[in-house]
C-alpha cells in the first residue's frame, strides 16, 4: 500500500446527502406505524410546588383518551436523563413523574390518546391541585439557609462523587495545585473579574421525537432522535422497567443534535405506554416544548482571578464557578467539570492554579450537554480577561497567548486532576498547531490592520477580539466505541457501528477510515450504524468523541479484516503473508511474482471453496488520552454607538483538528458552531417572568441567526498530525463554538472600549455600557 | 370537504377538513415525508413548498386554500435515483448536514432561481431569509445555489402564473355553517352582516396559525377571502391610491411604483418577515389583526393613509390613527371588512424612511420601528410626520417631535434636538431607555438625511 491516501483527507460527498436533499430520508416523525397512539404531557404552571391531587377524571372521558400517566397513578425509580455512561456522574433526582414540580414546565403527566389534538386536548383538561412552594431563581441565593431545598428526598449520586442536595449543591468540582495565595502575594497586580453566562437552547431543527412500536416478534422497537441509542435503551429499561433485552433502539436520520438529544427525554414515556398498551404510539415536543422542557446551556457565573507580574508572567489564576443546573441534575457535574478542565490547561505554565466549581439547583428550567459542554462558558471570561491583561501589560493579545498557550511535548496538572465523574487522566499534548491557527487567522481577519484602529464610519466604529480555545477528543478511559464488519461475496464490506451519525457526517467519515485501511471505494463499505440490536456498542454522539474514538474502533476493526485478507491471499497464493501488500481497489498483490487476487476472489474462496469461514473482525475502542484540538477564532465588527447595535461584519475561524478526515464535512461543522456561537454572543437568550416562565419559547422571539446574520466567514484548517488518532485525526465538532462570544466581546472592546462581562450582548446592554462609560 | 388540487404534477382528490394545514395533508394523508415540521409557526422554513409556483410555508396554509392550486414539493423535484440539478448541488457542495432544513431550503432557493435565474449573493442572502439551518452556518448552502444556479437550473423554469383551474371548493353539509368561500366582496360582506364577529377572515393565516397553535385564538366560523380576486388589486382614483386589503407584502415592496412614491411602505413590506410570508401576508390582515408589533401601519400613519371599510352603512374611511383601539382591537364595525388602504398622492412626502430593528435580521416582529416623511421649504421642515411601532399598544404618531420640528430651519443642531425630543416622547413598555434611545437615534438619522438631502441611513 501507498502513503498516498485514497480517501482519508478526501472531500468526498457525505453518504447520505443525496437522499436527504430529495426528501427521502427518513426521520423519526417520518416512519408510519399502524395505528399509533399518541402521547402529549401536562407540565407545572409553577417554579415550585407540590401535587396534592390530579383529577383526570373529565380528562379520561373526553373522545379518544386511552390513558393518563402521571405521579397519582405511575411510580417509578429514581434516575437521571442525561444520557451517560453508568454509573453515571449526573444525580438520580427524578422520576418519569415526579409528585412535586420544580420549574415551569417541569412534565407532570401525560396523556395518551388516538390522535395528537385529542391527547392535547386532554392533557389541557387535566386538572391538578398543587401547593405553592417559594421559588428559587437566584443561584447566588441557592446556599441561603432561607432558601428552599429542592431535592430533600432520597435523591442520591450513583457515583461516589460530591453531591450535597441539602445545601442545593448538584455537583462540586475543588482542585488546586501550587500556592495560589503565595501566587497573589508575588503579582504585582491582580485581574479580578466576574463574567456572567446565560440559558440558550440548541435548536436543532428536528423537534424531540420517539416512535415506539412493536415487531413482529413482540420486541419493543423504539425509532428515535437521539445521540445516545445504547445509553437510551439502558435508560429506558430502569425508568420503565423494562427488561432491557427487550427493547431495541433505533436511530434514524437525525435533524441535528449539539446536546440536546444526549438526554433521555421522551423514550421512557414511549415505551412505558406503549408496554402498557401493547400498541404503537408516537411522542413529539413542538416547538416551544423543546425550549421550555428540552434542556438548555447551563448559565454561569465565572470569577476569575489572575495575578501578573509587570513583566508580564502569571503568578496564579483562581477561578471560582458557580453553575446554574435548574431543577434537576443531569450533566451538573461534569459541565462543570469541563469548564475546568477544558480552560485551564490550555495556559499550562502557571504555576499556582485553583478551581472552585459549584452546580446548583434552581427552579428554572434544567441544563443538559450543549455543544462545548462547560467550555464554552469558561472561554467566555477566559479570553476577555487575557484580553484586559495583556492591554494592561500593554502587549499584543495574540503575542501574550502565543508565549503562554500550551506546547506539542508539554503537559498540564489539570488533566489529571479534573476527569468526569472520576478523576482525570495525565496525558501530553502530542500536536498542536495553535501558533499557526494564530497567525493564519490573524492574517485573514487583518489584525494588523485594524486592531486598535476604531476606524469610524458615522456611528459605526470598528474593532477586532480573538479567542483561543482547546477542546478534547472524547473522554479518556470512559468512553467506548465499537465496530464489527464483515467480507461479502464481491468483496464490500458491512461496517455495524454503534457510532451515532446526528447530522455531523459520521457514518460518512468512518466509511472512509474503513475504506481507507482497506484500500476499496466507499461504495464498498455499507455501513449501518446505532441499531442497538445489530450493531455493537457506542457510548454516543458526544464529548467530541466519533471521529477519535470510534474512528478507532473502526480503523482497528478494518485492519482485523485486512489481516485476514492476507492471511487467505497468502494461502491461495501460497507465498508468506508478510510478502503480500493490499493495492488501491481492493487485490492483494505478491509484487515478487506479480500475481494478484481480488477481493472478490479472496472473499469467496473463504465462503464457498476451502477451510470456509466468515471473513470478519470486530474492534473497540477506550482512548487513554483525550487529544485536544485547538482553534483561535477572530471577529471583525462594527459598534454602532448611537444604538448599541453590533454587527459581526467578518469572523475567521483557524483550527487545528489533527488530519480532517473530510475537509468539506470539518469545514461544515466549524462554520457551523461558529455561526451557532454568534447567535449564543448576540441574540438569543432565555426570557422569563416572575414567575419563572419562559416568555420567548419559540422561534419568533427566541432569535437564532439566519442567512441575512451571516457574516463574511473564513473558514481555515490548520493540518496536524495527532499519534494516537485514526490516520492523524482528532475532533472538531464542538470546539468551534467556544471562541465568538469571547472574540466578538474582545471585538467590542477594541472598538469602543467598554468590557461585556455579560452574556448576550445585545444592543440594549451595550449601549447602557457605553452610556455609563461616558 | 373535499379538496382537489395538483400535487408534484398529479391530480389528487381528497377528504379533509377544511382547516387541515396542508403541511399534515402532505405528510400523513399523502406520505411525502419530505417536508418537515420545525415549529409549526412560519418561522423556519423547514414546511416550505411551492404553490403555483410561490414560496409558502405549509404549517400555513389550510386545505380549503390548496383546492385548485399547483403544490410542489421536494419529492417533486427528483429522487436519490434520478435527482435534479438544485438537490445535486446541495448534496455536492456539502451543504447538507443533518437535513432537517434542506428540502425547505431547496424549494425557497428554486422559487428564487425560478424568479432570477442568476442571482448574487444579496439576492440568494433574501430567498432563504426565511429559512433556518443550525448545522451548516449557511455557507455551503450559499455555495449549492450559487452552483445550480451557474449550470442554468432557472432558465427556462419560468414563474407560473395562478390560475383558477378549478370552481371553489364545495363543503360538506356539516361544514356549510361554519365555512365560507366568498368570491365577491358583496358575499363576504353579506357573511359579515350575517355573523357579525363571530366570523373569522382568513387571507395569508401568517397571524392566524401560530395563534391557534398557541391558543391565542378560537374561531367559530371561517370565511376564506383568497379568492376575493378584486381584493388583490391597486388603482389610482384621483389624487388617490387604493390597494386592495388582499394585496401581499411581496406584492407591496416589488411594485415599481410604489417603490418610487412610498419607499418608507415597500421598505416596511420588505423587512416584514421572509418571502414565504410576505407571499402570504396581507395589507388587510396586518392592519385587522391590529399589532402594536405590526410592521405596515407605521410608515401608513406617515404617509396620511386610510383604511376603506365597507358595512352595513355602506362604505367609510378611517383614518389609521383612528383604526386601532388598543392590543387587538380596531374600531371596524361589526358588519364592516376592510376593502382598501387609501394613499394621497398629492403632496407626497419627498423624504421618507422607515426603520426597523428587531433580535434577527430576517423575520423579526418589529422591537423598534420608526417611520419618517417630510417635506422642505427651502432650509424649512415644511411638514413633518413621525410613527414608531412596538411602543404601544398599535403604532403611534409622534405629535411633540412632529409639532417641535414643524416649521424650522435645517441647522447642524437639529437632528439632535429633534432626536431627544422623539426619545422623550415615546413611553416603550419594556425596555423603555434602550428603545427610546434608539427610536431617537432612528429620528436623527432621518434629520441628519435632510441635511444633506440624501436618502437616510437604514436602521
Amino acid at each position: 500500500m501507498t502513503n498516498e491516501r485514497s480517501l482519508v483527507g478526501k472531500s468526498v460527498k457525505k453518504i447520505d446527502s443525496l437522499a436527504l436533499a430529495c426528501g427521502r430520508g427518513k426521520y423519526t416523525a417520518d416512519f408510519s406505524v399502524e395505528n399509533p397512539l399518541h402521547l402529549a404531557f401536562f407540565y407545572s404552571p409553577l417554579a415550585h410546588g407540590n401535587i396534592l391531587a390530579i383529577d383526570d377524571t373529565p380528562a379520561r372521558a373526553m373522545d379518544g383518551v386511552v390513558d393518563i400517566f402521571h405521579s397519582g397513578n405511575t411510580r417509578s425509580g429514581l434516575f437521571t436523563t442525561a444520557g451517560q455512561g453508568f454509573p453515571e456522574p449526573s444525580p438520580y433526582d427524578t422520576r418519569l413523574f415526579n409528585s412535586r414540580v420544580r420549574y415551569h414546565g417541569d412534565i407532570v403527566g401525560c396523556v395518551l390518546a388516538e390522535s395528537v389534538i385529542q391527547a392535547r386536548a386532554a392533557a389541557a383538561a387535566v386538572k391538578v391541585e398543587y401547593e405553592p412552594l417559594p421559588p428559587l431563581f437566584d443561584p447566588e441565593q441557592s446556599g441561603d439557609p432561607a432558601s428552599p431545598r429542592l431535592h430533600d428526598g432520597e435523591e442520591y449520586a450513583p457515583l461516589p462523587v460530591p453531591y450535597r442536595p441539602e445545601e442545593n449543591v448538584a455537583g462540586e468540582v475543588l482542585f488546586s495545585f501550587g500556592d495560589v495565595e503565595k501566587g497573589f502575594a508575588e503579582a504585582d497586580f491582580i485581574a479580578d473579574e466576574t463574567y456572567r453566562t446565560h440559558y440558550a437552547n440548541h435548536c436543532a431543527m428536528e423537534p424531540h421525537c420517539t416512535t415506539a412500536f412493536f415487531d413482529e416478534k413482540g420486541r419493543l422497537v423504539l425509532y428515535s432522535s437521539t445521540q445516545v441509542p445504547f445509553h437510551a435503551r439502558r435508560i429506558v429499561s430502569q425508568a420503565a422497567g423494562i427488561p432491557l433485552h427487550r427493547i431495541r433502539v433505533i436511530k434514524p436520520r437525525i435533524g441535528g443534535g449539539f446536546g440536546g438529544k444526549q438526554e433521555v427525554l421522551l423514550e421512557p414515556y414511549a415505551a412505558l405506554a406503549a408496554w402498557k398498551w401493547k400498541r404503537s404510539v408516537k411522542a413529539e415536543l413542538d416547538r416551544s416544548e423543546v425550549f421550555t422542557t428540552g434542556r438548555t446551556r447551563h448559565p454561569f457565573r465565572v470569577h476569575m482571578r489572575t495575578g501578573v507580574k509587570k513583566d508580564g508572567s502569571i503568578t496564579a489564576i483562581a477561578l471560582d464557578d458557580l453553575m446554574n443546573t435548574g431543577a434537576y441534575g443531569a450533566h451538573a457535574l461534569t459541565v462543570l467539570s469541563n469548564a475546568g478542565s477544558k480552560v485551564l490547561p490550555l495556559f499550562n505554565k502557571i504555576p499556582n492554579v485553583s478551581f472552585v466549581g459549584r452546580a446548583v439547583y434552581t427552579t428554572l428550567p434544567v441544563g443538559g450537554a450543549y455543544r462545548g459542554y462547560g467550555a464554552t462558558q469558561g472561554y467566555f471570561a477566559f479570553n476577555q480577561h487575557m484580553d484586559g491583561i495583556a492591554r494592561t501589560l500593554g502587549v499584543d493579545f495574540l503575542d501574550f497567548v502565543k508565549s503562554r498557550h500550551i506546547q506539542e511535548g508539554e503537559t498540564s496538572e489539570v488533566f489529571k486532576a479534573i476527569g468526569e465523574g472520576t478523576e482525570g487522566v495525565s496525558q501530553i499534548i502530542r500536536s498542536c498547531k495553535l501558533d499557526e491557527c494564530i497567525d493564519r487567522g490573524a492574517e485573514a481577519i487583518g489584525w494588523a490592520r485594524l486592531r486598535g484602529k476604531r476606524i469610524t464610519s458615522g456611528p459605526w466604529v470598528k474593532g477586532v477580539g480573538a479567542a483561543v480555545t482547546m477542546q478534547g477528543s472524547g473522554i479518556p478511559k470512559v468512553d467506548m466505541a465499537s465496530a464489527s464488519m464483515k467480507m461479502n461475496d464481491d468483496g464490500s464490506f458491512n461496517l455495524l457501528v454503534g457510532a451515532t451519525d446526528i447530522g455531523t457526517g459520521s457514518d460518512t467519515i468512518l466509511s472512509q477510515i474503513a475504506g481507507e485501511a482497506l484500500a476499496v471505494p466507499l461504495e464498498k463499505i455499507i455501513i449501518l450504524s446505532s441499531d442497538t440490536d445489530l450493531t455493537p456498542f457506542d457510548v454516543g454522539a458526544y464529548a467530541s468523541s466519533t471521529t477519535y474514538v470510534s474512528g478507532q474502533a473502526v480503523l482497528r476493526c478494518a485492519l482485523e479484516v485486512r489481516s485476514r485478507i492476507l492471511s487467505v491471499a497468502a494461502s491461495m497464493l501460497d507465498v508468506p503473508e508478510e510478502d503480500l501488500t493490499v493495492e488501491q481497489g481492493g487485490r492483494v498483490l505478491h509484487e515478487a511474482s506479480g500475481r494478484e487476487v481480488s477481493y472478490s476472489r479472496i472473499a469467496c474462496h473463504s465462503l464457498y471453496t476451502r477451510n470456509q469461514f466468515q471473513i470478519q473482525g470486530s474492534a473497540s475502542f477506550c482512548g487513554s488520552e483525550s487529544p485536544a484540538p485547538f482553534m483561535a477564532q477572530f471577529a471583525e465588527v462594527d459598534v454602532d454607538r448611537e444604538t448599541g447595535k453590533v454587527r459581526v461584519v467578518s469572523f475567521v475561524s483557524a483550527g487545528d483538528c489533527g488530519q480532517p478526515v473530510n475537509p468539506t464535512l470539518t469545514e461544515g461543522q466549524i462554520e457551523g458552531a461558529a455561526l451557532s456561537g454568534i447567535g449564543y454572543a448576540l441574540t438569543e437568550e432565555y426570557l422569563f417572568d416572575s414567575r419563572g416562565r419562559m416568555t420567548n419559547n419559540g422561534f419568533w422571539d427566541y432569535k437564532i441567526p439566519g442567512i441575512l446574520d451571516l457574516p463574511v466567514m473564513k473558514t481555515i484548517i490548520v493540518p496536524s498530525s495527532e499519534p494516537s488518532g485514526p490516520y492523524g485525526a482528532k475532533s472538531i465538532s464542538e470546539i468551534g463554538i467556544n471562541g465568538p462570544a469571547p472574540a466578538i466581546a474582545n471585538a467590542i472592546y477594541d472598538a469602543v472600549g467598554v468590557r461585556m462581562r455579560e452574556l448576550p450582548l445585545t444592543p440594549e446592554k451595550v449601549l447602557r455600557a457605553l452610556q455609563s462609560k461616558e | 370537504m373535499n379538496i382537489r388540487f395538483f400535487l408534484n404534477g398529479l391530480f389528487v382528490s381528497r377528504e379533509v377538513h377544511p382547516l387541515d394545514r396542508l403541511l399534515d395533508i402532505l405528510r400523513t394523508e399523502e406520505e411525502l415525508t419530505g417536508t418537515k415540521e420545525g415549529c409549526g409557526e412560519g418561522e423556519c422554513g423547514a414546511c416550505a413548498v411551492l404553490i403555483d409556483g410561490e414560496l409558502v410555508n405549509s404549517c400555513m396554509v389550510p386545505a380549503l386554500q390548496v383546492h385548485g392550486r399547483e403544490v410542489l414539493t421536494i419529492e417533486g423535484l427528483g429522487s436519490s435515483k434520478d435527482p435534479d440539478l438544485l438537490q445535486s448541488a446541495f448534496a455536492e457542495e456539502g451543504a447538507v448536514q443533518c437535513g432537517f432544513c434542506i428540502p425547505g431550503m431547496i424549494m425557497a432557493s428554486r422559487a428564487l432561481l425560478a424568479e432570477i435565474p442568476h442571482p448574487d449573493r444579496e439576492q440568494i442572502r433574501f430567498a432563504l431569509s426565511g429559512n433556518l439551518c443550525r448545522c451548516t452556518g449557511y455557507e455551503k448552502i450559499y455555495n449549492a445555489v450559487e452552483k445550480a444556479a451557474s449550470l442554468g437550473y432557472g432558465e427556462g423554469l419560468g414563474k407560473k402564473e395562478k390560475r383558477d383551474i378549478l370552481p371553489p371548493p364545495e363543503f360538506s353539509p356539516s361544514e356549510k355553517d361554519r365555512f365560507f368561500s366568498p368570491s365577491t366582496v358583496e358575499e363576504a360582506l353579506a357573511l359579515r352582516s350575517r355573523y357579525g364577529r363571530e366570523i373569522t377572515f382568513l387571507s395569508g393565516g401568517t397571524d392566524f396559525f401560530p395563534d391557534l397553535k398557541n391558543g391565542k385564538t378560537s374561531w367559530r366560523r371561517i370565511a376564506d377571502l383568497s379568492r376575493i380576486d378584486s381584493l388583490r388589486e391597486s388603482a389610482i382614483s384621483g389624487d388617490e391610491l387604493f390597494i386592495g386589503s388582499l394585496m401581499t407584502d411581496t406584492g407591496i415592496w416589488k411594485d415599481p411604483f410604489l417603490q418610487r412614491t412610498f419607499p418608507a411602505l415597500t421598505e416596511a413590506a420588505r423587512l416584514s418577515g421572509a418571502p414565504a410570508v410576505q407571499n402570504r401576508a396581507t395589507l388587510g390582515g396586518n392592519l385587522a389583526s391590529a399589532s402594536g408589533a405590526a410592521d405596515l401601519p407605521v410608515p401608513l400613519l406617515v404617509l396620511g393613509a386610510s383604511v376603506l371599510a365597507e358595512g352595513k352603512k355602506g362604505k367609510r374611511r378611517i383614518p389609521v390613527e383612528n383604526f386601532s383601539t388598543g392590543y387587538r382591537t380596531t374600531t371596524l364595525e361589526e358588519s364592516e371588512m376592510i376593502l382598501a388602504v387609501v394613499l394621497p398622492l398629492k403632496n407626497v412626502p419627498p423624504f421618507q424612511a422607515f426603520f426597523k430593528r428587531g433580535g434577527r435580521a430576517a423575520l423579526t416582529l418589529s422591537r423598534i420601528s420608526v417611520a419618517c416623511a417630510a417635506e422642505l421649504d427651502g432650509e424649512e421642515i415644511k411638514s413633518i410626520r413621525l410613527a414608531s411601532g412596538s411602543m404601544s399598544p398599535f403604532p403611534a404618531r409622534m405629535t411633540e417631535t412632529e409639532a417641535f420640528l414643524q416649521g424650522r430651519k435645517i441647522s447642524p443642531e437639529l437632528p439632535d434636538l429633534g432626536g431627544e425630543q422623539a426619545s422623550r416622547e415615546v413611553s416603550p413598555r419594556k425596555s423603555a431607555s434602550f428603545r427610546k434611545a434608539v427610536t431617537g437615534k432612528y429620528v436623527r438619522r432621518f434629520l441628519l438625511s435632510l441635511n444633506d438631502r440624501g436618502s437616510p441611513l437604514q436602521g
